[in-house]
């Protein structure tokens, strides 16, 4: 009963929605000679991430698009193909560049090899349908339409063929610029990036020739969340370009099917945005909300030269389905921006949380070992925790890490060692006369252990010393000294 | 069984003495002749894919249906022994300029016929497919009956196995089609006997323009009092998406279109 | 829950295209004006065999249309709206047709409803609607119905109460029955169809 009535009072909304979003073309009574046609031209498409150059033109021109809709497979990840149905032969669609109030006539071509019927709802378009019934294409026939490009924007175009979802699922959906009268801001470099969602049979990276999945889509569970129509289509080897301080601007497009995406590139901020790919800019901008089938238009500088990644900042997405671009901008160092490394200095708290890791046996159940019984210990130990720095064979790496193997450094310490394996070790050192500069973090190990690997080390490699005991590990660690004396290190 | 089926041959037969009727001047052959490589499929009822508000399930009468789709061979001969069909001769009107363009020539499939012959014949237009049927004495299956009959699982399959029916459709469907298409008879056969109801080719049929919903997928007609259309049409399964995609592509068609994988099969009244 | 989106979804769209469904004016036939005498007769819309009967009981063959510039239009008789609205726009364009050239146009109509719309129910048809002596109604058989309705690109199916779902077009058909054009949907100019008759007759 309340279901009907919420059914009756819904469609009531609707044709009331309806009756008002309904756009009635403005009409243009002054006939202005602006508003005439003056000319026209082929539309010159571009597959992303390249974007066609802006016409820069006074009056509205009549336009030709050309766009084939090509059914094939192609790669989707390292190892995974996928049958993917593409607006020009690639995903996602051509880019599409205009001017306000210009005529389109647009003709939809569908290859003669492929199985289904398209077509090409664009948003630019007003009217029912947004093209889609003037242009349902069987394969092996073109489809003629036209419209007028009425508002200016940064449009998503799709397929509208049943079941949509699938359509647009396997790659069909592009981006259609409709420049405003006079031009956008001239930039550096432009780029087209678009994000869409994949809903394959077999899970991430599962290899082969894999088929839509219409239940996971339905769960709206992808599989695969990327930039451009493949995971790595826009990083790596075909990440795109840009030179230090140059002004970038990428029309970002998202086509789902499902997924909304929070669009941010890690480490700039966008100086505009227009936001929704309309006509309202925003100014510093960290991350912008792109809905499924929407757009954003955004700019940006990088001022320090380096690959910077974007990525749909629903994070998961970038680094565990694929929803990661890069940028490589190159140019000189500003460090006054940033400084890249200045130093990397270890943290050691004085009781820090590192020391609640569960310790080790206390001291009173410990007990005094043989030679033997430590240097086997300790060999043991060594191989575990030191040799990853100083080397299997002790002899470190020159100008990182330093030789354990006949260290005068160590040899000749008073304290056999003791507190570099108990605190660690951080400052300019000399051994063997070479100098070091590196961090040796503190390494958890209790005092029986520590007696062991030093045990080793002060007797293996070539180095002989005798036996290091818990007691005078101990007394150490109470902040003793030991009676042999020798040279004090530097610390 | 038997006297049952001779006993529906004299009906067609007296049936098709009305040539006058007749849309196109094809010649029907001897019926009987082209019975053998039919099946009878017995009818019953049918839930369409796009149910209509006032009815739920069609009653399917028996009919009589190829259990291959026309091959390349059988259209030459027919292309034969009706010239104005040939690729050269046929209207625009009736054949579009893709019309048997695999052929090498109006009467030859040229050098690779041999792979071609037993390929059911694509490329052809509704009113092509409509007088080869009349040629055989026979007529397009409706759009009903090619979905019942196409309803049928593979001969063989459990019951309960539907969903891998639909799956095997749709792996068809989101492959572009292969540059030579395989011989008819090569993937399945159902369990009216069948072959190849799935995964071949699109078929034709007689009433194919009956969907009076906008190609536009997204939109239901057109409120009731405004035409003659009824209620908004409504899938009868919304998960049905492999025949969303059949009547898609039907939407897309104009009768004098011919499309790379689309081809035809035969069906004949009993009774 | 679901289908009360999806409900909602449908009229949101259909209300849209219904304010903005126009008649659309199809595309001349690529050159109409150079088709030679055998192609125009190959893209002749009466090469459909077959006879027909019109309201007057007269037995009679499409080709039997020829000589005359024709307004066609697929309809049944026991339409409710659009069909007679569809009348009424030829109607209007029949009006606006100059009366030096009513003798060079024809209108006709074609029943969908082979069943039930007999001679009788076509002549009662075009005497409610005052269809004047220029006008012919007829039936067929399913087959013709269905492979003219191929030939004009107008969609219809039977319902199981016995109306017709189709669509709505109105086809102009040169002397030969070859297409001129073809306008869709409801709301016609007939004015410029007049029009784009008169310059057709030179
Ligand atoms: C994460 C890397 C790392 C590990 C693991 C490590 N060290 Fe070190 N170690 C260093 C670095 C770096 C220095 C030099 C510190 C400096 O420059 O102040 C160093 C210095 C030393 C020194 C003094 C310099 C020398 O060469 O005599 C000793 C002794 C030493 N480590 C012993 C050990 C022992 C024993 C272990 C295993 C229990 C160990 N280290 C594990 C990185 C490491
Ligand atoms: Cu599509």
């Amino acid at each position: 009963m309340i279901t009907k009535d919420i059914f009756k009072s819904s469609v009531v909304l609707a044709i009331i929605l309806a009756f008002f979003s309904c756009r009635q073309p403005a009409k243009n009574n002054s006939k202005d000679l602006k508003d005439t046609i003056d000319g026209e031209y082929e539309a010159q498409l571009t597959d992303a991430p390249k974007v066609p150059a802006s016409r820069n033109y006074e009056r509205p021109m009549k336009v030709t698009v050309h766009l084939e809709v090509v059914e094939k497979e192609m790669r989707l990840a390292d190892g995974v193909t996928y049958n993917f149905w593409t607006f020009g032969g690639h995903v996602p669609g051509k880019f599409i560049r205009i001017r306000e109030g210009d005529e389109v006539e647009f003709y939809l071509s569908n290859n003669p090899n492929n199985k289904m019927p398209h077509n090409i709802d664009l948003h630019a378009v007003s009217g029912p349908g947004g093209g889609a019934e003037a242009s349902m294409t069987a394969p092996g026939h073109t489809s003629k339409f036209s419209f007028k490009a009425l508002n200016s924007g940064l449009y998503v175009y799709h397929c509208a063929t049943a079941p949509v979802g699938m359509h647009i699922g396997n790659g069909m959906y592009g981006l259609i610029y409709v420049e405003p009268k006079g031009g956008l801001e001239p930039v550096d470099k432009e780029f087209y990036i678009m994000q869409s969602d994949f809903y394959t049979k077999g899970k991430y990276g599962e290899s082969g020739l894999q088929a839509f999945d219409m239940e996971k889509a339905l769960r709206e569970q992808p599989d695969y969340v990327v930039f451009n129509g493949s995971v790595g289509a826009a990083s790596g080897d075909n990440a795109m370009h840009a030179k230090v301080g140059e002004m970038i601007r990428i029309f970002v497009g998202n086509a789902g099917p499902n997924m909304v995406s929070s669009f941010h590139i890690i480490g700039t901020i966008f100086d505009t945005i227009r936001i929704e790919g309309g006509t309202q800019t925003n100014h510093n901008i960290q991350t912008t909300l792109i809905p499924a089938s929407g757009a954003c238009i955004v700019e940006f500088s990088c001022k320090v030269p380096g690959v910077y990644t974007l990525v749909d900042h629903s994070i998961f997405r970038a680094f565990n389905k694929g929803a990661l671009a890069q940028i490589e901008i190159t140019g000189p160092e500003d460090s006054t921006i940033f400084s890249h490394k200045q130093a990397d200095a270890v943290y050691l708290p004085e009781s820090g949380i590192v020391q609640d890791v569960p310790s080790a046996p206390v001291a009173e159940m410990l007990e005094e070992r043989t030679m033997d019984a430590r240097l086997s210990l300790g060999g043991a130990r060594f191989k575990n925790t030191c040799a990853a720095c100083h080397m299997a064979n002790a002899e470190g790496i020159p100008g990182s890490f330093p030789p354990l193997a006949k260290s005068d450094f160590l040899m000749n310490r008073s304290d056999k060692g003791i507190s570099i394996v108990m605190h660690g070790l951080n400052g300019k050192i000399t051994v063997n006369g070479k100098e070091y500069d590196g961090v040796m973090p503190q390494l958890q190990l209790n005092d029986d252990e520590i007696a062991n690997v030093l045990t080793y080390v002060r007797n293996s490699f070539g180095n002989k010393g005798g036996l290091v005991t818990l007691k005078e590990v101990q007394a150490i660690r109470k902040g003793g000294k030991l009676l042999e004396q020798g040279k004090k290190s530097k610390k | 069984m038997h006297v049952l089926k001779i006993a529906c041959f004299a009906l067609i037969s007296i049936k098709l003495g009305f040539t006058k009727e007749s849309v196109f001047r094809e010649k029907a052959q001897d019926p009987t002749v082209a019975q053998k490589e039919m099946v009878l499929v017995k009818g019953g009822n049918f839930t369409p894919f796009y149910k209509n508000a006032n009815s739920k399930t069609i009653f399917v009468k028996p009919f009589y249906i190829d259990v291959h789709a026309v091959t390349n061979a059988d259209f030459l001969r027919f292309v034969k022994e009706n010239p104005r069909w040939a690729r050269s001769k046929a209207s625009r009107l009736f054949a579009d300029a893709a019309y048997l363009k695999h052929w090498a020539s109006d009467f030859s499939l040229g050098k690779d016929s041999s792979l071609l012959e037993d390929a059911p014949v694509t490329n052809v237009s509704w009113f092509a497919a409509t007088a080869y049927c009349k040629w055989k004495g026979k007529r397009l299956p409706t759009l009903v009956e090619w979905e019942f009959a196409a309803a049928a699982e593979r001969a063989g399959k459990a019951l309960s196995d539907t969903n891998s029916l639909t799956a095997f459709i749709l792996k068809w469907y989101e492959k572009p089609a292969p540059r030579m298409l395989p011989p008819t008879k090569s993937t399945f056969k159902n369990t009216y006997g069948l072959w190849d109801m799935h995964g071949l080719i699109w078929e034709w049929v007689y009433d194919f323009n009956m969907s009076v919903a906008n190609s536009d997928s997204r939109n239901a007609p057109v409120n009731k009092n405004l035409s003659c259309v009824s209620g908004a049409v409504s899938a009868a399964n919304p998960k049905d998406y492999a025949s969303y995609m059949r009547y898609g592509f039907r939407q897309s068609l104009k009768a004098n279109y011919t499309v790379a994988n689309l081809g035809f099969r035969c069906a004949q009244n009993c009774k | 829950m679901k289908y009360l989106y999806i409900s909602f979804l449908f009229v949101f769209l259909v209300a849209c295209s219904n304010q903005t469904s126009t008649a659309i004016e199809a595309q001349n036939r690529d050159n109409t004006k150079n088709i030679s005498e055998q192609d125009s007769n190959s893209l002749s819309v009466y090469q459909i065999e077959g006879d027909w009967l019109t309201q007057n009981n007269k037995k009679t063959t499409l080709p039997d249309l020829k000589g005359k510039i024709q307004v066609v239009a697929m309809i049944f008789t026991s339409c409710q709206y659009a069909c007679p609205k569809i009348t009424d726009d030829i109607l209007a364009i029949e009006k606006n047709i100059m009366p030096s050239d009513t003798d060079k146009v024809g209108f006709t109509l074609i029943s969908f409803d082979v069943e039930r719309d007999s001679v009788s129910k076509l002549k009662k048809f075009a005497f409610d609607k005052k269809l004047g002596s220029r006008w012919t109604l007829l039936r067929g058989t399913e087959e013709q119905v269905r492979t003219l309705s191929m030939l004009l690109d107008v969609n219809y199916e039977k319902q199981p109460d016995g109306s017709f779902n189709h669509t709505n077009i109105i086809t102009i058909l040169d002397k030969k029955g070859v297409i001129l054009y073809r306008y869709e949907g409801l709301e016609i100019d007939a004015k410029a169809i007049a029009k784009k008759i008169k310059s057709a007759l030179q």
